[in-house]
């Protein structure tokens, strides 16, 4: 039928029309996010140190080397204690303080909302910088403190193990607030008449928030716990790099800071890309549990 | 909802602490930028400076050209800002408006993408750029920004608290899409975009890894990046100017966060993060 | 003319699934049409797809004898009324009146002065510069006539406009509703699962179930000659009481009544030997001493008005009378009005139809 051109030309307009509202966003995504996995997974087989034309194939050699480097092992073995202290502080911590805002009092609530959530707008080079002073061995704020009690402050930078919990305490002072804001969002959800009911049955606040509270914002909490793990890591790059460059001793590096060193000071590209590559299985692996729990979570309530 | 009880003084409590130790070190950032080297190494824990002086504000616009710096931050910041807000805002109206197959596919493929691990995509970026010859350009660090899957997210919230039978009524009313976007959309989600909007200049503003990586001479840093000027030096002598730079560069941060603060807040708490 | 026509029209969203199947319907143009069933029976549908708002899969809808499948609704010149109104909230209610003649490129006097008239014919003249949610939910509901009158559009679609009223404005709004219509006589067509509105605003209903027509026709027929059990029982309240009874040797049978069926009504049982009948509340004959069948009172509502007697005659369900309310209850039996009553056929729920 003659009535059928125009009829499809028309619907290709509209599909030229929807396409143009996506395409800033898909073109971006598509050249700066999922192009780059695929790179990386080609740089993960070469051998390169980033300048010289000469590329070499390795297959997987890479990714057995790294797995005998120390340097990758340290990072490996750091990344843990990271992601356990980022736990303590950016999930355990903004949760329990959330529910306190969002149930358990009744005024200010604006206003430590506020005032909670101002650090997350900060920039980390801002807060190395303050922390790095704050924590100064010798007369930093911290220090005065220890003096008070006349103990010698710790080396709070230099030293192994501890190095991290610090770098992890200048990330979670940033993080907080985000995350608390993204609990407290879910706490207000719950119903009160939830609560009401466990309080006339005498229910403790501790009690609530174990039984009520928790079941039902699981679901944010398991995306807290995904945004904290995956990006707390990398978060704390900026401290890292301010501060210790991964030191003392790859002592303060982890699988994100000790990408950009194979890159930019080993200049082992080939081996950043399959550390890079690792990271990201661990990654999906974890976003993986994390939807696989929820599915969990949501049939239970 | 609140629960109302006696014992709100204890919580009361434990929140004015945490206000205090989340606030202590801003404090001690901008009262230190006001003392002396020898206050800051005898003064202890007292916060402000019994002798005020500007000396390290002096220090640190003399030795660095500030100016241009808060003009390099900005420049990207601006760019950054206003390519994400428009990539979110026409990719959510069309998530959200237009007859699209799979769109919900889409967009849990844009929401995934949120987690792409920076470290993952870091070192071919930084190819790519260089590349493009846009190695130690401004234009460099803002182009893998110019779009944001949590902008998409949270406008595309905004956007489907709009009942779907405004949009018919216009249709029936042979107004196009784009009309529509913006006398009828766009004017009903305007706090969100404007809180989004902000979030990404203060981000930008904030950033601090990927500036690093491109940005590698002085007079092209970004305020946050000239940060590190002042701790290259590890003698520990220039803590008043790295506290006066440090404030110098949270100042744009904290006018824009007064300001909008309530928005940005409301924008992150609407229906929390999940359908 | 401004006849809507469906012919043969099909609607699927998931390809295997139909949500309208075979739809043949004609409109006709300048008159009110009720598209009237319960919810998801796909009246709304329908209506969307006069408005081109959902795609039709296949088959034909004409509008004035152009056929508009790929017709955006922007084109079909068509004026909608919705649900939850629709009105933009950032406008004012002239902003709102407006919007549409303003992308129409109208002249700026033709714009004024279509406002000012449907404004004034709606009784909404003071109201011009406030916002919708200054307004009260009948103003909001004539907001959105307004807008829909202005376009003077020979289709004016309604979504079920008056179901956020509470009962009284209802009414005084149905009444409004016709008089807009006789402003201009476009082509009306109405959604509505209330069968009150539809039989008093309507000039021809269609009663649509499952997304099947069951009946077309006007609204007196409707009442009278329900086309099936359905449409019966839709229509009226209290409800038909509609029974099942048996057919032995020319008597209608049911608990431990037998009752001689007029040989004109034989005619239409033909050999069946099962029937539904139905009887309308306001029809129930009820008889002293003796009668065609015994009946138990079971309870009696006093609505004011009127009575609704709640009784059992031995069939299938308890049945429902109205009755004057000064009717006193003493009766113990119940005559059978064959002048009133209706049968169906027992698998097919079609009406027999009714003797000459």
């Amino acid at each position: 039928m003659m009535k059928q051109r125009p009829a499809l030309a028309k619907k290709g307009l509209k599909t030229l029309e929807k396409g143009a509202y996506l395409f800033p966003s898909v073109v971006v995504f598509l050249v700066f996010m999922v192009w780059p996995i695929l790179y990386n997974l080609y740089l993960s087989v070469l051998e390169w140190n980033m300048v010289s034309p000469n590329k070499r194939f390795v297959g997987l050699g890479n990714y057995l080397k790294i797995f005998k480097d120390p340097n990758f092992l340290k990072a490996f073995g750091n990344t843990w204690l990271y992601v356990l202290l980022m736990m303590a502080f950016c999930f355990v911590l903004p949760y329990l303080i959330s529910y306190i805002l969002g149930k358990l009092i009744t005024k200010g609530e604006q206003l430590y909302r506020a005032m909670l959530f101002f650090p997350s707008l900060l920039s980390l080079a801002v807060a190395s910088i303050i922390f790095l002073w704050l924590f100064n061995s010798v007369s930093g704020p911290v220090a005065e403190i220890y003096k008070l009690f006349g103990h010698e402050s710790p080396k709070w930078f230099t030293t192994q193990g501890l190095v991290i919990f610090t770098l992890t305490v200048i990330t979670a002072w940033r993080s907080f607030g985000y995350n608390l804001i993204v609990f407290l969002a879910a706490i207000v959800e719950v119903p009160v008449e939830l609560i009401e009911a466990a309080k006339l049955e005498n229910a403790s606040n501790w009690k609530i928030f174990w039984t009520i509270i928790l079941p039902l914002t699981s679901s944010t909490a398991l995306y807290v716990f995904i945004v904290t793990f995956v990006f707390g890591l990398q978060h704390v790059f900026t401290p890292i790099h301010m501060i210790t460059k991964g030191g003392p001793n790859q002592a303060s590096t982890n699988l994100v800071y000790v990408i950009y060193q194979y890159g930019f000071s080993f200049f082992q590209t080939g081996r950043a890309a399959a550390v890079a590559i690792v990271s990201l299985v661990i990654f999906l692996f974890v976003l993986w549990l994390q939807k696989r729990l929820e599915k969990r979570v949501h049939y239970e309530n | 909802m609140k629960i109302k009880h006696q014992g709100e003084w204890k919580y009361q409590l434990i929140l004015i602490l945490s206000v205090c130790l989340l606030f202590y070190p801003l404090l001690y950032m901008f009262s230190t930028s006001f003392k002396t080297l020898n206050q800051i190494f005898s003064s202890g824990l007292k916060l402000f400076p019994t002798e005020f002086t500007l000396e390290n504000y002096d220090t640190v616009f003399k030795s660095l050209d500030i100016l241009r710096f808060l003009t390099n931050s900005f420049i990207i910041a601006a760019i950054v800002m206003v390519c994400k807000i428009i990539s979110s805002v026409l990719a959510s109206y069309a998530l959200v408006f237009m007859n699209i197959k799979h769109r919900d596919l889409l967009f849990n493929l844009f929401t995934v993408s949120m987690f792409i691990p920076f470290s993952v995509i870091m070192i071919p970026n930084y190819l790519t750029l260089s590349e493009m010859g846009l190695m130690n350009k401004l234009l460099g660090v803002a182009l893998p920004q110019l779009a944001d899957a949590m902008g998409i997210y949270r406008i595309r919230q905004a956007m489907r608290t709009i009942p779907k039978s405004l949009v018919e009524a216009a249709r029936i009313d042979n107004v196009g899409h784009f009309t529509a976007l913006r006398r009828i959309v766009f004017p009903l989600v305007k706090p969100s975009v404007v809180a989004m909007s902000i979030f990404f200049f203060i981000n930008s503003w904030n950033e601090y890894f990927w500036p690093m990586l491109i940005l590698k001479r002085k007079e092209m840093y970004t305020i946050t990046l000239a940060l590190q000027v002042f701790l290259d030096t590890e003698s520990g002598s220039a803590w008043g100017s790295s506290m006066a730079l440090a404030t110098i560069a949270t100042l744009v941060p904290m006018v824009l966060y007064i300001f909008a603060q309530r928005q940005i807040i409301g924008t992150f708490m609407q229906s929390g993060i999940k359908e | 003319m401004n006849t809507i026509e469906f012919k043969n029209v099909y609607k699927s969203y998931d390809g295997k699934h139909n949500v309208i199947q075979n739809l043949n319907l004609v409109i006709p143009s300048g008159q009110r049409t009720i598209l009237l069933g319960p919810s998801g029976c796909g009246k709304t549908t329908i209506l969307r797809m006069i408005a081109g708002l959902e795609d039709i899969s296949s088959g034909e809808l004409y509008m004035g004898g152009k056929q508009v499948n790929q017709l955006e609704p922007g084109q079909r010149n068509i004026a909608m009324v919705f649900q939850n109104y629709a009105l933009y909230p950032h406008m004012t209610v002239e902003k709102n009146i407006l919007f549409g003649m303003q992308i129409a490129k109208e002249p700026k006097e033709v714009q004024q002065e279509r406002l000012m008239w449907a404004l004034d014919i709606l009784g909404l003249s003071q109201y011009k510069d406030r916002y919708p949610k200054e307004l009260s939910g009948g103003q909001r509901q004539r907001v959105a006539l307004c807008r829909a009158l202005v376009k003077k559009s020979p289709y004016f679609l309604l979504d079920e406009p008056l179901s956020n009223l509470d009962a009284q404005l209802r009414t005084s709004a149905r009444a409004e509703l016709v008089k807009i219509h006789g402003v201009y006589s476009p082509t009306f067509v109405y959604v509505t699962h209330d069968q009150v509105e539809a039989m008093t605003i309507g000039q021809k209903i269609v009663v649509i179930n499952k997304s099947i027509i069951q009946q077309y026709d006007t609204p007196d027929n409707i009442y009278n000659r329900p086309a099936n059990v359905f449409v019966a029982k839709f229509i009226g309240a209290p409800s038909m009481n509609v029974c099942d009874a048996g057919v032995e040797d020319g008597h209608l049978c049911f608990g431990t009544a037998r009752v001689k069926i007029p040989p004109q009504w034989m005619n239409l049982i033909g050999d069946r030997d099962k029937v539904k009948f139905g009887l309308r509340p306001e029809h129930v004959v009820f008889s002293n001493g003796s009668g065609d069948v015994e009946i138990t009172i079971d309870y009696v509502e006093n609505h004011g008005n009127r009575k609704c007697i709640c009784y059992n005659a031995g069939c299938c369900q308890q049945m429902m009378a109205t009755t004057d309310v000064s009717f006193e209850i003493a009766h113990t039996f119940m005559d059978i009005p064959w002048d009133k009553i209706h049968l169906f056929d027992n698998e097919t729920e079609n009406n027999l139809g009714y003797p000459n």
